[in-house]
């Protein structure tokens, strides 16, 4: 068995979310866990690591923003076309472990995409969790993804998104997403998801400290560039964990410690 | 069991093997005074030096530009990884490299390609020549060959260690004798409590980012995979080239945004990846000890004076 080689999967829909970022819902049956990775190929173009967004027993959506060379390519394919995909890897969120708990999940930008497939996994089974908050963050009205979920989320969870700068016409928050964390009432015994740049993950846990949720509750997803995707190649090594093969997802209590 | 072998016999033991395997060993390259492994034909036994040379033989095992697969249109086919049987003569330390690959790329899942030709590779340990640049005090240089020799004066002793190592002994007529094998000292990490940001600024000062380092380490096996599109625009391959944590493509993702931007951070990576992490996550140290980054560095860039200024 070479580890290397991707499966040819068929793309059964593609839903566009903004001017540059569409899902492609690709029939598989890899059955990955929500936070978990694959790695996508155009075959002579390149290979990159891509979160799956939504997970069913037939099909994983994937999230892409058209920033690069192999995402362009992917871009230009169209409904019945195929994908190359090997994984899933990784480790994904701890979704059984924290039935029963209120859960806050935050993201920033195109950091949002894992984070729905821990959303969809938790409407699936909306009874098994207590009260769920969504705080997702986006630079202007029209990077806002995942329109078409939002009436349902709105409906049984508490989802509120952000903006970086808005139109004064539009009538939302605006601002970073810590503000939104900051005026919720939290269970301290509640558990967090957070997935974003950078900048934003340090500012998040100032807020959630600040409402007492514990460093071990909280899960943090890493984004590196992993070329093998099974903790061969060397790239994506943080603070001596390889985020491919010990992550993506990690608790505080260890993230805190991986740093450059 | 151990067995003697008179000095002056050395060279008709290398042609025994040469007769047995493809040998690859160090040999003296005249033209600049520079060992290199290379392939020995026949006749060249007596060419064996016992040194370390300055590049390692890790394009053996892991060659740079290795293809994975190919593909044309809609089908991959599989490369089936080739390999031969092959006897290696290394020093301890490239002989102990070898088994740290062993841990990161025969881990499961295994890497094929590697997996093939470390299965048909014979280790014998050559005797240690110091040299300057390195030092294998405390770093866990354990035993891990098929057959070593030592140097006791007038004569080698063999010492197979594996039934490959016993295999080639077979047809010599050698005389047994008695050996022990000495107590190596456990390596042991020390602890860095500070970020050591003043330590990581120098490094940032002096280092020119070439990824020598990298090149001669014989544990650096870092690979980036890409693909090769044929002029046909339908067909092509996907291969491996090497890679080096001390580049700034080594982090660099879409958007052009480089994760580890700083040469200092670079440098963390390098030193912690070879003393602490790799202890952390398989027991041993990823140095060996060979010295031969501090040799290739342009600035005189020495790992271990960097991991012993760690606080």
């Amino acid at each position: 068995m070479n580890p290397y080689i991707p499966n040819r999967y068929r793309i059964e829909k593609i839903f566009n979310e903004t001017h540059d970022t569409k899902t492609f819902r690709v029939n598989t049956k890899i059955n990955p866990l929500p936070g978990q990775f694959v790695e996508l190929s155009i075959l002579g173009i390149g290979e990159f690591p891509v979160s799956i967004s939504s997970c069913s027993k037939d099909y994983i959506d994937l999230c892409i923003r058209n920033v690069g060379n192999v995402t362009n390519a992917v871009h230009s394919k169209k409904e019945g076309d195929h994908l190359w995909i090997r994984g899933p890897y990784g480790h994904g969120y701890p979704l059984k472990e924290i039935e029963g708990k209120d859960i806050i999940l935050v993201g920033g930008g195109t950091g949002t995409a894992p984070l729905r497939g821990a959303i969809k996994f938790i409407e699936s089974s909306r009874k098994r969790y207590g009260k769920v908050h969504i705080f997702f963050g986006f630079r202007h009205y029209n990077d806002i993804l995942f329109l078409r979920d939002q009436k349902d989320w709105k409906k049984d969870f508490n989802f509120e998104f952000t903006l970086d700068c808005a139109p004064k016409q539009m009538k939302c928050n605006v601002g970073v997403v810590t503000a939104l964390i900051d005026r919720v009432e939290l269970d301290s015994g509640a558990v967090a998801l957070v997935c974003g740049p950078p900048v934003m993950i340090k500012f998040v846990m100032d807020s959630l400290m600040k409402k007492g949720i514990k460093e071990e509750n909280v899960y943090i997803s890493f984004e590196r560039l992993m070329s093998c995707g099974i903790g061969k190649c060397g790239h994506c090594e943080l603070g001596g964990r390889y985020i491919c093969k010990h992550g993506p997802v990690f608790s505080y209590k260890d993230a805190k410690k991986m740093v450059d | 069991m151990a067995y003697l072998l008179k000095k002056e016999e050395f060279p008709y033991f290398i042609e025994h093997l040469i007769s047995k395997a493809r040998v690859v060993a160090p040999v003296m390259d005249k033209k600049d005074l520079m060992s290199r492994f290379t392939v020995l034909k026949k006749g060249e036994g007596s060419k064996v030096v016992f040194d370390t040379p300055l590049y390692p033989a890790k394009d053996f095992f892991l060659r740079s530009g290795e293809k994975l697969y190919s593909f044309k249109e809609d089908k991959i086919s599989p490369v089936v990884p080739k390999s031969e049987k092959t006897i290696f003569l290394m020093n301890r330390c490239d002989i102990n490299g070898v088994h740290r690959n062993d841990l990161i790329l025969l881990g499961e899942p295994a890497d094929p390609h590697y997996k093939a030709k470390r299965e048909c590779a014979i280790l014998i340990e050559i005797p240690c020549r110091p040299a300057d640049r390195c030092s294998c005090v405390n770093i866990d240089l354990i035993d891990c060959h098929d057959l070593q020799i030592i140097d006791k004066g007038a004569s080698f002793i063999l010492h197979p260690a594996t039934k490959k190592g016993e295999g080639l002994l077979k047809g010599l007529d050698l005389k047994e004798t008695e050996y022990s094998r000495p107590i190596i000292p456990k390596y042991k990490p020390k602890e860095v409590k500070t970020d050591n940001k003043e330590v990581w600024e120098r490094y940032a000062k002096e280092c020119f980012s070439c990824s020598a380092c990298t090149v001669v380490c014989p544990t650096c096996v870092c690979f980036t995979i890409e693909g090769h599109l044929n002029i046909d625009c339908k067909s092509g391959h996907k291969y491996r080239k090497w890679a080096s944590c001390q580049l700034e493509e080594f982090t660099k993702v879409a958007g052009n945004h480089v994760f580890r931007k700083d040469r200092g951070a670079r440098g963390k990576q390098r030193i912690h990846c070879k003393f602490i992490y790799f202890y952390e996550k398989f027991g041993y140290p990823r140095c060996v000890g060979c010295g031969r980054c501090n040799e290739a560095c342009p600035v005189g860039i020495n790992i271990y004076q960097y991991y012993e200024a760690l606080k």
